[in-house]
């Protein structure tokens, strides 16, 4: 199976002023936050998956398909959320719901059919019949999360989906985002500056900044029940490592035996104990907790 | 939230023709409006009126203003017809043109749509489409119908200047104009920053033009620029279109070079206006 995303040296630019510098990296299917502070390029490379910018330099896949190519073929399988309104003045909210549908290829029955369920879905059902330009904030968020998801489409791109919502309708967003990830095994790209947001419903966070990509973070560790140390290490260590990945654990040090090293929950005394049998000493093992908003200020903080 | 279950789709979307589902979409909010019913009925009075007559003078009456034979029957209907098809569908054309694609920008609509695998020019097409239809439904359909019933009601003996051919010029007279007024106004739309700015620039690009040459024809400039308003444009090219003969006489070259502007002027609009929607 095909990357979800697969950026190599992408490179864009408005006139004289570079948006997208060389950009690489590649995305695994499930959920990424996409992180950066503003002007990083997180909105051009957006516009550039969805087809809406053409890839001049470079080559960009989104699910296996080439952005620059297919871009009708691309958006055919997205289910895009923009940040501004897309609305359809004069509309109600299920005939605009349906005209999504209708405009991604369903027919009009399904389309229709569709437009019920997605609109109950996100907790519009009793205000579906309701003109889309009397919705408040929080539900025209709700609204572009069904015409999203009415073709149900395999890869939902989101940008700030709880912008605007109260604490409530913010927690119920994101538990419905977690999901449609976790229950739907729908992928996501969640482009948002709250952090909390990607922590509760991605798996990893792509961070860019300048253009470039500074790094892609798991981020569901904890959750698989995982603890990640600091570790400098003598010895042997490369026959260490190889015996320790056979425990589930993932270990990265360098030529120096310094690294980090992730161990499941409840297993390091296993670790220490095969380290021992190795001949590798363990001259530290601290905790590697960062939160992910220490981790984006120094991924951001450090120069391209 | 999640009152109902998420169930994935039983059928593969298969988008196709992505305009004709605009074009439907747009057609069916256009002729609903009360505004354009209204238009349209009282475009076609005129049109009742004719079929009244026809029906009369089939009988063998003579009817008063239009007494004479059958050719003084036609010119005398067909040219008050062409105006007020050409008055109506400009007001139509300041309904529904502007609010099409600038009045949806703000709103968001225009990103909507391309937010769906289609493109800009999928957008402007149904749009221009979905105009052009209601406008045709205010002239060719009732025209049509005029024609076919002049056809089954009048004696043979006066159909002689009313061959079925020319149902073709009047199938070309009704989409032509529709055609055309469609591109122009769905060309303002699009370029136009907003649905007031793309109002303004529709009734001064009509109304204005033909203030302007009357002011300048009323000045005694020539009589070539009597013709050269959009509205006697249109005027013309329909006359041609219906009858074989210009309207006004001795502004050929003139017309054409004007004309060709006009269309000219549209297709470079429409063009534009595909390149405004892409850069939403």
């Amino acid at each position: 199976m095909p990357p979800l995303i697969e950026a190599d040296d992408v490179t864009f630019r408005y006139g004289s002023r570079t948006a997208l510098d060389g950009l690489s990296f590649s995305l695994p299917h499930g959920a990424t936050g996409l992180l950066g502070p503003n002007g990083a390029g997180k909105t051009t490379l957006v516009r550039l998956i969805v087809g809406h910018l053409p890839v001049g330099v470079g080559k960009l896949w989104v699910q296996g398909l080439d952005a620059a190519l297919d871009s009708c073929a691309l958006r055919a399988t997205l289910g895009l959320a923009p940040e501004g309104d897309v609305l359809v003045p004069g509309l109600s909210g299920v005939a605009y719901v349906a005209y999504a549908g209708r405009l991604a290829g369903l027919s009009s029955r399904a389309a229709m059919d569709r437009a019920h369920m997605a609109l109950h879905h996100v907790g519009l059902g009793a205000d579906r019949y309701r003109r889309v330009e009397e919705y408040s904030k929080g539900m025209r968020q709700r609204l572009k999360l069904a015409q999203a998801l009415v073709h149900d489409p395999s890869f939902l791109i989101l940008d700030e989906p709880t912008d605007g919502m109260d604490p409530g309708g913010r927690d119920e967003m994101l538990e419905l985002l977690a999901n449609l990830v976790v229950e739907h095994g729908k992928n996501m790209l969640l482009c948002t500056h709250i952090l909390d947001d990607v922590q509760r419903v991605c798996q990893r966070a792509l961070v860019i900044s300048k253009g470039k990509a500074m790094g892609c973070v798991e981020l569901d560790r904890a959750a698989r029940g995982v603890d990640t140390y600091q570790v400098v290490l003598t010895g042997a260590v490369q026959g260490f490592a190889d015996s320790v990945r056979q425990h589930g654990v993932t270990i990265r040090v360098d030529d120096e035996g310094e690294g980090d090293i992730s161990i499941p929950q409840g297993e390091v005394d296993t670790v220490i104990a095969l380290g021992r049998e190795a001949g590798v000493e363990f001259r530290r093992l601290l905790p590697a907790r960062e939160r992910l908003e220490d981790l984006f200020a120094r991924l951001v903080r450090t120069e391209p | 939230m999640s009152a109902y279950p998420y169930e994935p789709l039983a059928e593969t979307p298969r988008p196709r023709a992505p305009w004709r589902t605009v074009f439907s979409m747009y057609a069916r909010r256009h002729i609903r409006r009360k505004s354009v019913i209204i238009v349209i009925l009282l475009a076609n009075i005129p049109t009742v009126v004719a079929a009244v007559l026809l029906y009369l003078i089939g009988q063998g009456k003579q009817i008063g203003p239009l007494s004479g034979s059958l050719p003084d029957v036609n010119l005398k209907m067909a040219r008050p017809f062409i105006d007020n098809f050409l008055t109506a569908s400009a007001i139509l054309g300041a309904i529904i043109g502007p609010p099409a694609i600038a009045g949806e920008r703000r709103a968001g609509g225009v990103l909507f749509h391309l937010l769906r695998p289609m493109t800009a020019r999928h957008l402007v097409t149904g749009h221009w489409m979905a105009v052009s239809s209601v406008l045709c439904a205010t002239g060719l359909v009732p025209v049509m119908a005029l024609f076919l019933f002049a056809r089954l009601v009048l004696p043979v003996s006066l159909l002689a200047s009313l061959p079925w051919a020319a149902g073709l010029r009047v199938i070309g007279f009704g989409l032509g104009m529709a055609a055309l007024i469609g591109v122009v106004v769905i060309s303002i739309s699009a370029v136009a920053g907003s649905s007031r700015g793309a109002l303004m620039l529709w009734l001064l690009l009509y109304f204005g033009s033909k203030f302007a040459m009357d002011v300048l024809t009323m000045a005694k400039v020539g009589r070539i620029v009597r013709c050269l308003s959009l509205p006697d444009l249109l005027k013309q090219a329909a006359t041609y279109i219906l009858e074989g003969s210009p309207r006004y006489e001795g502004c050929g070259p003139w017309w054409l070079a004007a004309m060709a502007l006009v269309v000219g002027g549209a297709i470079v609009g429409l063009l534009r206006g595909v390149s405004a929607v892409e850069r939403v």
